[in-house]
């Protein structure tokens, strides 16, 4: 009350001195308020953030030195330990453990903990490591903040769970997958793959969700893997058809990527009659990738009417359908070509077949100018 | 006479209160963008790229050396630490006459190896590639070119042999941090719209500690020129690149660090030799090329430190450095006239050339005229104290609440200072900003401009590097791969 009385008494002092001048000046009175008002604001912002960091930091520190010993004896012992041995172990840790950002720096420190493990092969006891984490109330915590309203939240909590590996469930994740915010219903749909055990691949199926970029690939292709490693995967051929282009090319080099060669035809098939570069550049890489021989025949036939990307993806994947047929049209498409970019490629690609290949190239630029023998040079040396 | 000091006292009090709205409209707009990139990405996606290779995509780092001899070994060491599982390495010996290159071949094990080498931007001749036997420095490249006097020209050679399609220009005397790249693609990833470039803060080593190539602990420099350039630095990164990166208006991808995408700067024509500016240069010319093909496009600018370099550690050098930059900002605005309140160039024809021109060209000016006035008024007893210190105020305050904002900006990104007396610090040379390094780098600015104008023969100005490590320059590598 006081610091508002005398606030007001000072700026109207501040005013009265100032009775009479132009409205510029004036004016330069408001504004120097506000600025006085952000200068204390920044002031107030700095402290408060250096606080929250230091704390943090400081949290971590102590968490570390006072728990790391114990906490590894556990999560690395053979011996599964009751809910009542760890909780009596860390009777006196609770309170390193207890407000909301301590259970933050706590999970932070212990996903750190088990990757420091995994890095090192060291066998996590999974039934102790559940115990630990429940001890600390570290799974309810998160599962709390899964519920919250604030997208912001949901997204940590996901993230998290899912760092610790233990504790997403398909219906928490839900209600996040129609979620206004893109980057949470992203998230969450991907997340669907790995812990809905109902329908996992229902977004793949819709065509995942709009505007698909390079980072829900990554997404995709991570929570792909994990499901990969506990069962097989289905035929992603089955959703190639979706309208997106960039989601129908990231289906086409997933299909690649885990070898479902039983759609090597269907997407042999596609190639011919697809039009879209993108998509036909990531059939003909991913069928070279799962050495589909019959790809060939079609791939050379087509080249000449592809567009230069389809071409360079044609190069790169013939080399692993083999074949001497391939080697002599490689080098039939040398002779022909003037684009040093390609010429490149095309070297590369002859050299994949060792010695044959390089001393057919070798033969081939004896004729050609200077940048094709130092290319043969270049290729010799590096495939050596 | 009098009615001209009136004119100008007016157009000095608008232009500080455009600069204030425009400022704190900057600061909104940035703490949103930082708020947004820090929830958008966390360590989680970072991992997630590093434990799946196949989805990274690669990344050439190109940094040009000419004498480096002093930093070569510790720096290129650092740049091969980086912490992504695809990138090479390009290093540009752009004709040094020191041992630079020997040092190179004799601890990378370099050996020349046969290139086609093709020209796809403009540069002087490449005498030789280099490349290593030894496995643990197979991301290693090294160009040995003829001098070719710029920055731009030694840029170029490096964007030929690059093999990646997004490449870093940088210079060999920063330090990266070690998840640089991890946190500069993820941006370029994360959007629908083709990333052509993305930013990213960069700040002083000065006061750093480095041990075998990589940054073990910072601090705010020690000397008085590089701890003023940090506050400014920061300020420039962190509320007006950030800001404007808000509405995809960032104005220039330093040439310190900066990513790029490689098939757009080709189709641009590369980086001009001839720009004292190159970075602005480059950022204008594939905005341009852009918006002529009707394609759209988006720079990022990341709040994350990532980049330290070794600013001027005394005036000789900083007024070199800014000299220069005041030739590049003239010299800009002859070239690339045609953008200035060009329609044709949407955001960057009407927002962010004309604010460089009014707020960062003729700034110098402006105030430097001001300061003129001020004393003229002075010797003449014609100023009103009453009015004379509201108006010092005003503007000093101006400065020094989107320092502090800055500064806070900074902790909310990252905690990298150990102390709070080391961030007090940056807050007490905040506050003596305005009055001592400030006009400095008017009167050099303005040198830049009149060097410009009078047509002299520039040289390159060229910086005395103290190096970071006190490690011998033998000393052997951990190579993370």
């Amino acid at each position: 009350m006081d610091f508002i009385f005398y606030a007001s008494y000072y700026w109207n002092w501040l005013l009265s001195q100032f009775v009479g001048y132009p409205i510029v000046i004036k004016t330069t009175i408001v504004l120097v308020g506000v600025l006085l008002l952000v200068y204390c604001f920044s002031f107030f912002r700095f402290f408060r953030t250096h606080k929250v960091k230091s704390d943090y930091q400081r949290t971590r520190r102590k968490q570390e030195s006072l728990l790391i010993d114990r906490l590894q004896s556990i999560l690395y012992a053979s011996k599964n330990y009751q809910q009542d041995e760890i909780n009596q172990t860390f009777k006196d840790d609770k309170v390193l453990v207890k407000r909301n950002y301590q259970k933050r720096v706590f999970t932070d420190f212990i996903v750190a903990l088990t990757e420091a493990g995994q890095a090192n092969h060291d066998k996590i006891n999974l039934n102790n490591y559940v115990t630990v984490l429940d001890s600390f109330g570290i799974i309810d915590f998160w599962n709390k903040i899964m519920g919250a309203r604030s997208p912001k939240l949901r997204q940590e909590a996901i993230r998290a769970l899912d760092d610790l590996n233990v504790g997403l469930s398909g219906a928490s994740i839900q209600q996040s997958v129609y979620h206004k915010k893109g980057s949470l219903r992203k998230n969450a749909r991907a997340a669907m793959m790995k812990y809905n055990i109902n329908d996992p691949y229902k977004f793949l199926e819709e065509g995942f969700d709009t505007g698909f970029n390079a980072m829900d690939e990554i997404r995709l292709h991570y929570y792909l893997s994990e499901q990969a490693k506990q069962s097989a995967l289905p035929q992603l051929i089955s959703w190639v058809d979706a309208s997106d282009i960039r989601y129908r090319a990231f289906l086409i080099r997933e299909i690649g990527f885990f070898q479902q060669t039983g759609s090597c035809a269907a997407l042999l098939e596609l190639f011919k009659t697809e039009d879209n570069i993108t998509v036909k550049c990531e059939i003909v890489k991913s069928l070279g990738i799962m050495k589909y021989t019959l790809a060939k025949e079609v791939f050379m036939e087509s080249y000449e009417v592809s567009p230069k990307l389809v071409q360079r993806n044609i190069i790169k994947s013939l080399p692993n359908l083999g074949g001497m047929e391939v080697l002599d049209f490689l080098i039939t498409i040398y002779n022909q070509t003037f684009d040093s970019d390609t010429k490149t490629q095309l070297a590369y690609a002859i050299g994949q077949y060792g010695e044959q290949g390089k001393s057919r190239l070798k033969a081939v630029v004896v004729t050609k100018s200077e940048f094709d023998k130092t290319l043969y040079a270049q290729v010799d040396y590096q495939l050596n | 006479m009098e009615a001209f000091f009136v004119f100008y006292q007016y157009v000095i009090y608008f232009y500080a209160t455009a600069l204030t709205l425009i400022y704190s409209t900057l600061a909104l707009m940035a703490y949103f963008n930082i708020i947004r990139s820090k929830q958008s990405y966390s360590g989680k996606e970072e991992r997630i790229l590093k434990k799946h290779p196949e989805s990274a995509p690669g990344i050439s780092i190109v940094a040009p050396a000419f004498n480096e001899e002093v930093i070569i070994i510790d720096n290129v060491s650092t740049l091969l630490n980086l912490d992504y599982p695809n990138f090479e390495v390009v290093i540009v010996n752009d004709g040094s006459k020191d041992k630079t290159l020997d040092l190179l071949i004799e601890h990378f094990a370099l050996t020349q190896v046969p290139y086609a080498y093709v020209s796809k931007v403009p540069c002087k001749p490449v005498k030789r590639i280099f490349r290593s036997t030894d496995p643990q420095f197979e991301r290693l490249t090294v160009v040995d070119k003829i001098n070719g006097g710029t920055k731009s020209d030694a840029m170029n050679a490096g964007v030929n042999v690059a093999r990646h399609n997004y490449f870093i220009n940088t210079d060999v005397d920063c330090l990266l941090a070690k998840d640089t790249l991890t946190k500069v693609i993820l941006p370029v990833m994360d959007s629908d719209v083709e990333v052509i470039a993305v930013g990213a803060t960069m700040r002083m080593s000065n006061g750093c500690k480095v041990d075998n190539g990589e940054i073990t602990e910072v601090r705010p420099p020690k000397g008085i020129i590089p701890a003023f350039q940090e506050v400014e630095y920061m300020r420039s990164y962190l509320v007006a690149k950030m800001g404007w990166a808000r509405i995809n208006a960032v104005t220039n991808v330093s040439g310190g660090f900066g990513l790029f995408n490689k098939e757009i700067v080709i189709e641009a024509g590369g980086f001009d030799p001839l720009s004292h500016a190159e970075d602005l240069d480059m950022t204008l010319r594939i905005i341009a090329h852009k918006r002529d093909n009707n394609e759209q496009y988006r720079i990022v600018q990341v709040p994350d430190t990532l980049c330290w370099t070794e600013g001027p550690p005394n005036l000789k050098v900083l007024s070199r450095q800014r000299t220069r930059w005041g030739r590049g900002l003239l010299q800009i605005f002859f070239v690339h006239r045609k953008f200035l309140f060009n329609r044709k160039y949407g955001r960057m024809g009407w927002i962010m050339m004309p604010y460089i021109f009014i707020f960062e060209f003729l700034a110098p000016i402006f105030e430097f005229f001001g300061l003129l006035c001020l004393f003229y008024l002075l010797w003449t007893g014609q100023v009103n104290f009453n009015t004379f210190w509201l108006m010092l105020g005003y503007v000093y305050l101006l400065g020094t609440c989107v320092s502090l904002l800055t500064i806070s900006y900074d902790l909310t990104v990252k905690k990298l200072y150990n102390n709070l007396s080391e961030y007090l610090k940056l807050i007490l040379f905040a506050s003596f900003e305005a009055f001592v390094y400030h006009p400095l780098t008017i009167v050099f600015t303005l040198r830049g401009y009149v060097q410009f104008l009078t047509g002299r023969n520039f040289k390159w100005g060229e910086m005395t590097r103290q190096g970071h490590s006190k490690n011998k320059p033998q000393n052997k590598l951990q190579v993370t791969k």
